[in-house]
């Protein structure tokens, strides 16, 4: 109850900003512009375009792009009516409420943080409205904000400022839940935190404003409403310090150390997401600044039962430039996001993938930088990962040959005799031989992702379908500086890409790679323990699904696999190594024998 | 007792006279005579010569040298018959140890003393234990190459010489740590500058002398490095290495393990050192792009040893300074008894407002119209820059607003030609802008260079680091003013500012040939910014990672003749395979991995290695450039580098090593 009326509170606030509050900074008018439009198509229920009313500055202002992303996916959400997942939704916050109001429950100062807010707000007190809207405008200001591990001074200042005025908001708010008893069940569960801001906020009921918008709309201020709250919880704890004046200034100091850790907690940014099943459907979740892409894997793995595969991967589709990328397990989901622009069409696939770990699973048709799919024994290919990943640095597989070049702006391709190294990619000049002296380099890997084209041959007359794209993740549209390379077979076209990956990512992918075996294996782990009846065979219905996409893992029936698995994760270190000593004991003999 | 006589002097029993020379292999040496019978312990024999020499001296080092049979007498519980020793064996009474001098990787000279007696791989292990190297299996002794006879003496300058050879080491035990270096360093002035010399990176060598260093032309040329590398299994005494020879200790396996800047200072600076010089003198072929990378990150470990800046651990843990200067902050806030302008003022990010002349590039560079520079009113506010046409209209709209989180930042400076450029290549979903500012003086370049370096890290000019950057950033440019950079195409003497970036020191040769040093000073530059916060020590692992990145990195050379072929061609043996390469062309034939090789054997008599694989693939080649041994070795030494994982924190297994590297005389 008392959080529903929360949210419409700084709803309320957000309608009634654009009206006021002229003077305010152009950031926070963009900002609020954005808002009311958002209400607007909310409470007209109609899916309009926020893009076409956007002003100018939304074009190039990259500080706002944070929240469009999720703002647009969420219209989108609502406008799509009863195929939102509420229930997932507010599970996600139910949780991070409880996170917050474990943190506040342990505080018994709530009296004093009371009394306290109103001297600490004397700006917003003048106009309760501005000082509302300050709050909220900064929060989202703070959303933009890229690190919050180098804390500046002003970060903190500006944190605080919020932190005073959303007690204020929250004032309103108090006021606002007697009018407006509108629940539903959802709503309710996240009641546990609304009441902490509740009862601090009781005695200051000063304002007198009431916004009456619809349920819906609730869902779009919730994510405000997260960044919000839990300012007020962290407010409660730099109370302490300052009216306990006969404590000790150590104390203190410790007190506001740990204030500003809640702090540093509160000011994660999250994002409301829709993520696109491969079945066509949806689901809407969300996700904080902190999650990697194998958090959020492992979550909807959770959500969807889909049953635990290493190919479950994350597919961000840029369908303007008809090419799409898996993204990795180790990257930041909300960073790559915010690339987006406010309009985008941009997509986020939740699918399996063979490509994802086919490097992995055989690794000798990509780092032997052969021409020919081969088999491997398993212990050859461990020794191989080993060798590549595991040295004092990453061997990049020697990948080389002939490779189609688009021009730029135009839909012709030149051949070209491309190299991968470590350093980035290299062409042969004409008429010079292939030595390192005489390569030019072609593109530098620090700044570009790489991408599979689309469908190229109808797009740009590509030569065929199997090409690669590399650009930096926040080009969106046409540009010079996306470059186009078209690879004659499927075969090459991936070889290339997992060598592109190879040089950027190293280590990494391969620690994607054994934590996501972690977790499909523990995930066999526990469900085989669930079931105690029959260890192999009925570990867990998903299983043969998702092994039918292990490609070439030859092994037919769980059973078989289940300890395989097992098997490769300790053999992993000692099994290779007992190995390389037994054949260095054999030469030895061997070589003894023939003296 | 051996020479029991009869009255008349005659002897009854069996004994003998044995007659040893004392002193090291010279003929001239003084000699004594021993009267022994084929029962004699040598135990027995090194008691007696000491009694006839009749001098006080401590003999414990000393051990018999059997010249003909190239054989130390080393088992004093063994008798002259079990050695087959008669009265004809020419017996050299002489220290085991004995001074050699050192030609370490980062091509300093060092004297020490050095087993002669024991196989070298031991002798090597002793060696990096006084140097503190760890891992010593990964290196070996090099015979030093014949030097040519030049016609005229060129005047060679007077090296220095470290000298180790006073220097004891307690066995047993690792050597402790005291004042920042091995005990046994902080004896005495000299062994401390030698330790510096060891864990310090040495300054960049004089271009002219880089130059006439000779540098492998070919394939061919890099094989012959590989024929001169000493046996592991055999001493020092027994290759015919003499006391006082030069040799060089040199990486010889290309697996470095468990390379750790803290406990490896030394292994990490020699490794360096070993790097740069493969660079330098062409042993190992880049592109460009990359000798930028490696001449920036020599450039900055440079500057960073000769500012005597010794890798402190990095503590400068910047989150918790801020964190510190916040909770002051924040504490006079509590208090209540700051005014709200202050906090105004605490909220408010400094920017940055001026006049610039700025040259847009148009999207399309090739319809590229040069309209030049355009004096612009441009404002810099947190991580967004906006210019407008004059500083009247810039309260509305700009003409473009950027924001450079996560651009390029690219200097363009010439600081004789007055030019302070700051190059922003700033990425937008549209594509990438392409803008130049330029500045009027230092000053001014100093102040935007460093807000825009901090905005491409998505930090404001409010950080705390934006003041140190500006500093730095002055720094760098009077560093550039006095050490003349870009003054011309004339290579500077060792004696040019030692501060200064002199480009030359720092490239290959035929990049010198290719470019001037005021062409490659901004390329430097401009790869250096990327490296410039790293440490010493770090800058180092990066240089070893970024070589090691090379795809030609850690192949050695061998010219064989494989069965059945009748020309020449080039072996190449990795740590992880061996490679059959076309000598003419250079390109790679063949691949073989050693995970699928199942064993391999060498015929002495043909000098052949016959190799078998997985799947009955059979190998086999004589060596030409050199011995089949030093082949042998090398596999065998690679194999047993990758036992290493398992073995990990035990002792090394010098039996193992011996065996797979030994050949016949080891058994």
């Amino acid at each position: 109850m008392e959080q529903l009326s929360d949210e419409e509170v700084d709803h309320g606030a957000e309608e009634d900003s654009d009206k006021e509050d002229q003077d305010l900074d152009k950031m926070f008018g963009a900002w609020l512009g954005e808002l009311d439009k958002l209400t607007q198509s909310l409470d007209s229920d109609k899916p309009t375009e926020p893009i076409k009313r956007s002003p100018l500055r939304q074009e190039t202002n990259m500080a706002n792009f944070s929240y469009r992303f999720s703002i647009y996916n969420l219209n989108e959400a609502l406008n799509q009516g009863e195929t939102v997942d509420l229930d997932a939704l507010m599970a996600d916050l139910c949780s991070i409420e409880q996170e917050l109001s474990s943190i506040g429950a342990g505080n018994s100062k709530r009296q004093m943080t009371e009394t306290k807010a109103p001297q600490k707000v004397p700006a917003g007190r003048h106009t309760s409205k501005h000082g509302t809207l300050k709050g909220l405008s900064s929060s989202s200001n703070r959303i933009t904000k890229p690190s919050h591990a180098n804390y500046s001074l002003d970060d903190i200042t500006a944190q605080l400022e919020q932190a005073s005025l959303s007690m204020d908001e929250a004032a309103q708010q108090s006021v606002l839940e007697d009018t407006k008893p509108l629940v539903t069940n959802q709503h309710r569960r996240t009641a546990s935190a609304g009441t902490v801001s509740d009862a601090e906020v009781r005695s200051v009921s000063n304002s007198s404003r009431s916004s009456i918008t619809s349920a819906a709309s609730s869902m779009d201020s919730l994510d405000i409403d997260k960044v919000t709250r839990p300012q007020e919880l962290d407010l409660t704890h730099q109370g302490q310090p300052i009216t306990e004046e006969e404590q000790a200034a150590k104390l203190k100091a410790e007190k506001i150390r740990v204030a500003l850790e809640k702090i540093k907690e509160a000011q994660v940014k999250k994002l409301v997401i829709r993520v696109h099943m491969a079945d066509d459907s949806s689901k809407t979740m969300m996700v904080d600044e902190r999650q990697t892409v194998r958090q959020v894997l492992d979550n909807l793995m959770d959500k969807s039962h889909c049953g635990y595969s290493l190919d479950w991967s994350l597919v961000e589709t840029i369908s303007e430039l008809q090419m799409e990328r898996i993204f990795e397990d180790h990257e930041n989901l909300v960073e790559n996001l915010l690339n987006w622009t406010r309009d985008s069409q941009n997509k986020l696939i939740f699918m399996e993938r063979i490509e994802k770990y086919a490097l992995f699973k055989n690794p000798q048709n990509y780092l032997l930088g052969k021409k020919e799919t081969a088999e491997m024994a398993d212990r050859n290919k461990e020794v191989l990962l080993e060798e590549c990943f595991c040295g004092s640095s990453v061997t990049v597989p020697e990948i080389e040959g002939v490779l189609w070049l688009k021009d730029d702006g135009k839909k012709s391709w030149k051949k070209r005799y491309f190299l991968l190294r470590a350093s980035g990619i290299y062409y042969v000049p004409k008429g010079k031989a292939k030595v390192s002296r005489d390569l030019v380099c072609f593109l530098q890997l620090d700044h570009v992702n790489v991408y599979y084209g689309q469908d190229y041959r109808n797009k740009y007359k590509a030569p065929t379908d199997y090409c690669l794209v590399l650009k930096h993740p926040q080009i969106q549209k046409k540009s010079q500086y996306i470059k186009y390379l078209c690879c004659d077979d499927m075969r090459t076209l991936h070889q290339w890409v997992n060598g592109i990956r190879i040089a950027k990512y190293g280590k990494h992918l391969y620690m994607n790679y054994q934590e996501a075996l972690k977790r499909t294996e523990s995930a066999y782990d526990w469900t085989s323990l669930s079931s105690s009846s029959i260890k192999s065979g009925s570990s867990s219905s998903s299983i043969p699904e998702s092994q039918s996409n292990h490609s070439n893992q030859s092994d037919s029936g769980v059973s078989d696999t289940q300890p395989a698995g097992h098997v490769r994760s300790q053999s992993i270190v000692s099994s290779i190594f007992s190995e390389a000593w037994k054949r260095g004991t054999q030469l030895e003999e061997s070589s003894k024998v023939n003296l | 007792m051996a020479g029991m006589q009869t009255a008349s002097g005659d002897y009854i029993d069996s004994s003998w006279e044995l007659r040893v020379f004392v002193g090291e292999e010279d003929p001239e040496a003084e000699s004594v005579t021993l009267r022994v019978t084929g029962e004699s312990h040598i135990g027995g024999v090194l008691l007696k010569i000491v009694e006839e020499i009749k001098r006080k001296q401590d003999w414990s080092d000393h051990a018999i040298w059997w010249e003909q049979k190239r054989q130390w007498l080393l088992q004093t519980h063994w008798t002259l018959d079990k050695y087959g020793i008669l009265a004809d064996a020419r017996l050299f009474f002489g220290p085991q140890h004995r001074p050699i001098i050192l030609r370490l990787p980062n091509r300093c000279a060092l004297r020490l003393r050095a087993s002669f007696s024991q196989p070298l791989f031991q002798a090597v292990i002793a060696i990096c234990r006084l140097l503190s190297i760890r891992h010593p299996e990964e290196l070996s002794l090099l015979r030093a190459p014949e030097k040519k006879e030049k016609k005229k003496k060129e005047k060679e300058p007077e090296e220095e010489v470290f000298d180790l050879t006073k220097v004891v080491l307690a066995g047993g035990v690792a050597p402790a740590l005291f004042r920042g270096m091995p005990a046994h360093f902080s004896d005495s002035a000299q062994t401390e500058a030698c330790y510096h010399m060891l864990s310090r990176p040495q300054p960049p060598p004089d271009p002219l002398l880089l130059q006439r260093l000779p540098r492998p032309g070919s394939l061919l040329d890099k094989t012959k490095l590989h024929s001169r590398w000493l046996d592991s299994s055999r001493c020092l005494m027994q290759q015919g290495i003499k006391a006082g020879d030069t040799l060089w200790l040199r990486f010889k396996y290309y697996s470095f393990f468990d390379l750790d800047p803290k406990t490896d200072p030394v292994r990490l600076t020699q490794l360096y050192e070993q790097a740069r010089w493969d660079l330098l003198l062409e042993e190992i072929d880049c592109t460009e792009e990359e000798m930028m990378v490696f001449a920036a990150l020599q450039y900055h470990i440079n500057k960073l040893s000769q500012s005597g800046e010794v890798d402190e651990p990095a503590s400068t843990d910047q989150g918790l300074d801020d964190l510190d200067a916040a909770l002051s902050n924040l504490e006079v806030k509590l208090e209540g008894s700051a005014p709200t302008d202050v906090l105004d003022s605490l909220t408010t990010i400094p920017e940055l407002r001026d006049h610039l002349r700025i040259f847009r590039l148009a999207l399309r560079p090739r319809k590229l119209t040069l309209k030049g520079y355009r004096q612009h009113w441009v404002v810099f506010k947190e991580t967004t820059l906006s210019y407008y046409k004059s500083q009247d209209e810039a309260p509305g709209d700009p003409i473009q607003q950027l924001n450079l989180k996560g651009c390029e930042v690219v200097p363009e400076v010439n600081v004789s030609a007055q030019k302070f450029c700051i190059k922003l290549l700033v990425p937008s979903p549209e594509g990438m802008s392409e803008i130049c500012l330029r500045c009027q003086d230092e000053q001014q370049y100093a102040r935007w260079m460093a807000g825009c370096r901090l905005a491409s890290k998505g930090r404001t000019m409010a950080d705390s680091s934006y003041s140190s950057e500006v500093q730095a950033i002055l720094a760098f440019l009077s560093l550039q003013r006095t050490g003349g950079g870009g003054s011309g195409n004339h290579p500077q003497g060792p004696d040019a500012s030692a501060e200064g970036l002199n480009p030359y020191g720092l490239v290959a040769p035929r990049f010198q040939r290719k470019f001037k040093a005021k062409q490659l000073t901004p390329r430097i530059l401009e790869a250096h910014q990327n490296v410039a916060q790293l440490s010493l020590s770090e800058a180092q692992l990066r240089f070893i990672q970024a070589w090691q990145s090379l795809p030609d990195f850690g192949i050695s050379y061998f010219v064989v003749r494989f069965k059945g072929s009748r020309r020449d061609e080039i072996l190449g043996i990795a740590n992880n395979r061996l490679i059959r390469i076309d000598l003419a062309v250079g390109d790679v034939v063949k691949t073989w991995r050693f995970s699928n090789m199942r064993q391999w054997n060498v015929n002495w008599d043909i000098r052949q290695v016959a190799i078998e694989f997985d799947e009955h693939i059979n190998v086999a080649f004589s060596c030409v450039s050199a011995s089949c041994r030093v082949v042998h070795e090398y596999i065998g030494g690679y194999i047993f580098l990758s036992t290493r994982e398992r073995a990990r924190g035990e002792e090394l297994d010098q039996d193992l090593f011996l065996q797979l590297t030994g050949g016949h005389e080891a058994f």
